[in-house]
């Protein structure tokens, strides 16, 4: 039988039972609008796929148990000593399991891709305006994905049972108890007795490789099901509208696309997990409550939190019986605060700009300098935190004053976000008047010519049309029929709205040509 | 997003096989023709008259290129094909690069091959204690699958047609009329429940599920214990000698001035022996640096002048921010310096916080020495070690 006939009659086959052909038809000529920064979440999926794969292949050898045993393995200086099965079966993954050590660091260095992946494909979303309505429920589950992502890597380092991960260990317990009204508790209850017990390993254990990954796996399904049925964002260029997505179809050029991403990434991974090693926990030894090493540094995307910990105060409630630990804030309330914010982003800027419409095409980062300037403030605000997570090691690399370093950070944390805010603001304004520019006076030619009559006049280029390059559009911001004029009197969201009028849509720096 | 959006073409709209027909013969570059076609639509699409829009030939742009005809290559029933490449082995000079093309997907996918087998190969006849054998596993997943990876894009872009295809989006709001059909059916649904009338049935149902709702809550206790001042104690009692991690108790005199150690409680067993706690769930708590100052250095709180012998002072050295072991010393200083966020505590001032973030000084252990010449504690701390929380005093 030939290829085709046998195409012909599986899918017969299945259609027969299953209806499947006049669903799949459509399908298979939905057209998905091409540009590199679509492929970011992309990066993202196929890392989880690639843990997904990795984290089965380690789960048949590790075992996660506190129960000591005399480590008699094939890695020498640490023959003999006693340690937790945990670390000793991370010991034998790593030394004398086939495939065991380029296997674990695949896992953990698609773990940190998985992070950045999500962390790189928000900015996008972001940045374009790509979470606005409809799109507004997909960010949210997005946001959810990256906060159990970080959960997750968080677990996953922490199960070696190694002196590093211990230390990390140890700092959530402390974080854990530092809860008003229910920190001790939370901790007995998380830990199954007092810091550090028997069970945490077992619990991390199970909630690592069952309990998050299954909730990632449903809400990842769910953001690729919404965004294959609202159709994905496109940037604004010739033909391209609020109403129709132009790029290539799903079959086969997407389709052939996506698959050839998979395996680059996945060969990526494979390529950083056999020649850069990470996570050496040999080298870390077993984990001792009562020992550290200096310069002990986590994964990256948990540095922001070390930063804001070692940043903050040492400002402790003690008052009328209780006691208010200095972790709380930092290590709490501010990336609560945080993640809260970004989750709500979008329903916030709708109600700020009075914005009700659907956005189908997407901004370029000038279009909107406040949504850009929030964007690139909380950027700076981050790499301030996350610097300072690892001051310590600059400091010592450049033989600074790690007290200076540490008062830089806390100074910069509170100018740096302000700073980056105006300037973000000042250039995207700027940008969008060279595009008027642009788009009035066409491109300079750098000729200047003389007329009879003595006047001299510069000749400039008026700009092909189309225009090969994206121009901010003509049109100011859009306000719905519900804008400023429509905010409900008295609400609070309203009455907060014309406090800092002008936040959003500034009337005389605001979009040229409006 | 509004009724532009109702474009619906049958399968069998009479337009598909001609502008199938006539994208397949013309010719140009398809980013040429993309532009001359997708402005046709820009013109139309915002309009919102939907597919006409997209069929109309002809911009002026469109007259430059004679052998193009700037019309949908395609109008399937799903996606309009504005600009459609010939498929790539057309032409003479083209089928020439099309069998490049397919040399050069031959040899990624070759080579992908190669390092799987290499990588078969390696699992079962490498030797697992060498240094080559993680590299080489990772080199092989990395060229495996880089050769798929390469393979499909020079395939996708080389071998296939390039196409630039319009799909109209549908509104994603259902229509007014079954918006409403739905509100109906559900709320008569409810209506036939009688939920709303039987204000009995409803209190129950939402009683017994939220009662229900509480048993798993309920069995969230059993995770673990109440603390029941657990975290008030240590394992240091009156007389409890200072012994290193190697089980050895330390004596007056053992410590340099200048020397620390870090030292466990030893407790007497039934033979009166003096065995030291070193387990993990004793040193998260009871770990002790033991410190010799130099005479006269240490500056104690008032009342604690008998707490230390000779100059020899005891911290616990878990840290009051975050719990981590203080482990930096700094014999200079005097600086004790936590290496986890930088609290910086000084040793002959009580090891009171002068930088970072945590907010205690060190508890201090009151010690003495016996009639042995050994280190023994005079009790357990007085307060609590280790990081604050919510109850503690």
């Amino acid at each position: 039988m030939s290829l085709a006939k046998r195409a012909q009659h599986e899918s017969r086959f299945i259609d027969d039972r299953l209806g499947s052909s006049g669903f799949l038809k459509t399908q298979l000529n939905k057209v998905f609008p091409d540009h590199w920064s679509f492929m970011l979440g992309e990066i993202a999926l196929y890392s989880f796929i690639i843990l997904l794969l990795t984290g089965v292949y380690l789960s048949f050898f590790f075992q996660a148990s506190p129960a000591e045993t005399i480590y008699n393995g094939s890695y020498v200086p640490l023959k003999g000593v006693t340690v937790s099965q945990a670390y000793a079966t991370t010991l034998d993954i790593s030394f004398d399991v086939r495939a065991g050590l380029v296997m674990r660091q695949i896992h953990h260095w698609s773990a940190l891709l998985f992070v950045a992946a999500i962390s790189v494909h928000l900015c996008r979303v972001f940045f374009t305006g790509a979470f606005r309505k409809p799109r507004e429920l997909n960010w949210t589950i997005g946001v959810g994905l990256l906060t159990l992502g970080i959960v997750e890597g968080f677990l996953g380092y922490s199960l070696p049972d190694d002196l590093l991960s211990g230390t990390g260990i140890r700092i959530g317990y402390s974080i854990v108890q530092s809860i008003p009204f229910l920190g001790s508790w939370l901790g007995f209850l998380v830990f199954g007795g007092e810091y550090p017990g028997t069970e945490i390993i077992q619990r991390l254990y199970v909630i690592h490789i069952l309990l998050i990954p299954g909730i990632i796996l449903a809400l990842i399904s769910a953001h690729l099901a919404m965004v294959w049925h609202q159709k994905h964002t496109q940037f604004r260029g010739p033909g391209r509208t609020e109403n129709n997505v132009v790029g290539s179809r799903l079959w086969p050029k997407y389709a052939a696309n996506g698959s050839a991403y998979f395996f680059v990434v996945f060969a990526m991974c494979g390529l950083l997990g056999g020649l850069a090693q990470i996570n050496p926990i040999w080298l870390y030894g077993p984990y001792d409550p009562a020992n550290v090493s200096a310069a002990s540094q986590p994964d990256w995307y948990m540095g922001w939190l070390d930063g804001s910990t070692r940043l903050f105060m040492p400002w402790e409630f003690r008052g009328a019986g209780v006691t208010l630990s200095p972790l709380f804030w930092p290590a709490i309330i501010m990336p609560g605060l945080i993640f809260t914010a970004m989750a709500l982003y979008p329903t916030l800027e709708a109600k700020f700009t009075g914005d009700r419409q659907y956005h189908n095409l997407l901004d370029r980062p000038r279009d909107n300098p406040t949504r850009t300037a929030i964007g690139a403030a909380s950027i700076g605000f981050y790499i301030v935190l996350w610097i300072s997570g690892g001051n310590d090691v600059i400091a010592s690399t450049f033989r600074i004053s790690l007290n200076a370093m540490t008062w830089v950070g806390r100074i910069a944390c509170i100018t740096v976000a302000p700073i980056t805010y105006i300037f973000t603001k000042r250039i995207c304004i700027a940008l969008q008047k060279r595009d008027e520019e642009l788009r009035t006076h066409g491109i300079e030619s750098g000729l200047i010519r003389q007329l009879p009559s003595g006047e001299f006049i510069e000749v400039s280029i008026p700009l092909p049309d189309p225009a090969p390059i994206e121009l901010t559009p003509a049109e100011p911001i859009e306000e719905g029929p519900s804008g400023d004029g429509a905010r409900r009197e008295g609400t609070l969201v309203g009455r907060a709205g014309r406090a800092v009028s002008g936040f959003f849509v500034n009337r005389e720096t605001g979009p040229p040509g409006s | 997003m509004s009724d532009s959006d109702n474009r619906e073409t049958g399968p069998d709209s009479p337009n598909s096989p001609e502008g199938a027909d006539r994208g397949w013969e013309t010719g140009g570059s398809v980013f040429d023709r993309s532009k001359t076609g997708s402005g046709a639509a820009a013109t139309g699409g915002g309009a919102g008259s939907g597919e006409q829009a997209l069929l109309p030939a002809g911009t002026s742009r469109g007259t430059d290129r004679a052998k193009t005809a700037p019309v949908p290559a395609f109008v399937g029933p799903y996606a309009t094909i504005l600009a459609r490449e010939e498929h790539p082995d057309r032409e003479e000079v083209d089928r020439r690069s099309y069998r490049r093309g397919v040399r050069l997907v031959t040899f990624w996918f070759a080579l992908a091959g190669v390092a799987a087998v290499a990588f078969i190969v390696l699992n079962f006849a490498g030797d697992v204690h060498k240094e080559y054998y993680t590299p080489v596993l990772g080199i092989c997943i990395g060229v495996a699958m880089a050769g798929l990876g390469f393979g499909l894009v020079v395939w996708n872009k080389r071998l296939m047609p390039d196409e630039e295809a319009v799909q109209e989006r549908h509104p994603l709001h259902s229509s007014p009329d079954d918006v409403v059909a739905f509100e109906e059916d559900f709320a008569r649904g409810y209506q036939e429940t009688g939920v709303g009338r039987h204000k009995v049935l409803r209190r129950t149902l939402l009683a017994a599920a939220g009662l229900l709702g509480l048993a798993p809550l309920a069995m969230i206790f059993n995770f673990g214990s109440i603390p029941h001042g657990e975290l008030q104690v240590t394992r240091w009692t009156r007389g409890a000698r200072l012994a290193t991690r190697d089980g050895v108790a330390l004596r007056l005199g053992d410590l340099p001035i200048g020397g620390i150690a870090t030292v466990y409680p030893a407790i007497p067993d039934q033979n009166g022996k003096f065995v030291a706690l070193t387990d993990n769930q004793t040193a998260a708590d009871s770990t002790v640096m033991l410190i010799r100052l130099r005479p006269g250095e240490d500056q104690p709180v008032p009342g604690r002048e008998t707490w230390s012998v000779e100059g020899h002072v005891a911290y616990s050295k878990i840290c009051t921010h975050a719990g981590c072991p203080v482990g930096l010393y700094e014999r200079t200083t005097q600086h004790l310096l936590c290496p986890c966020h930088q609290s910086t505590f000084l040793v002959t001032q009580h090891c009171l916080p002068i930088f970072g973030p945590a907010a205690r000084p060190l508890p201090q252990l009151p010690i003495a020495v016996d009639a042995d010449g050994y280190f023994i504690a005079q009790s357990d701390f007085i307060e609590p070690v280790g990081p604050s929380w919510w109850s503690r005093t």
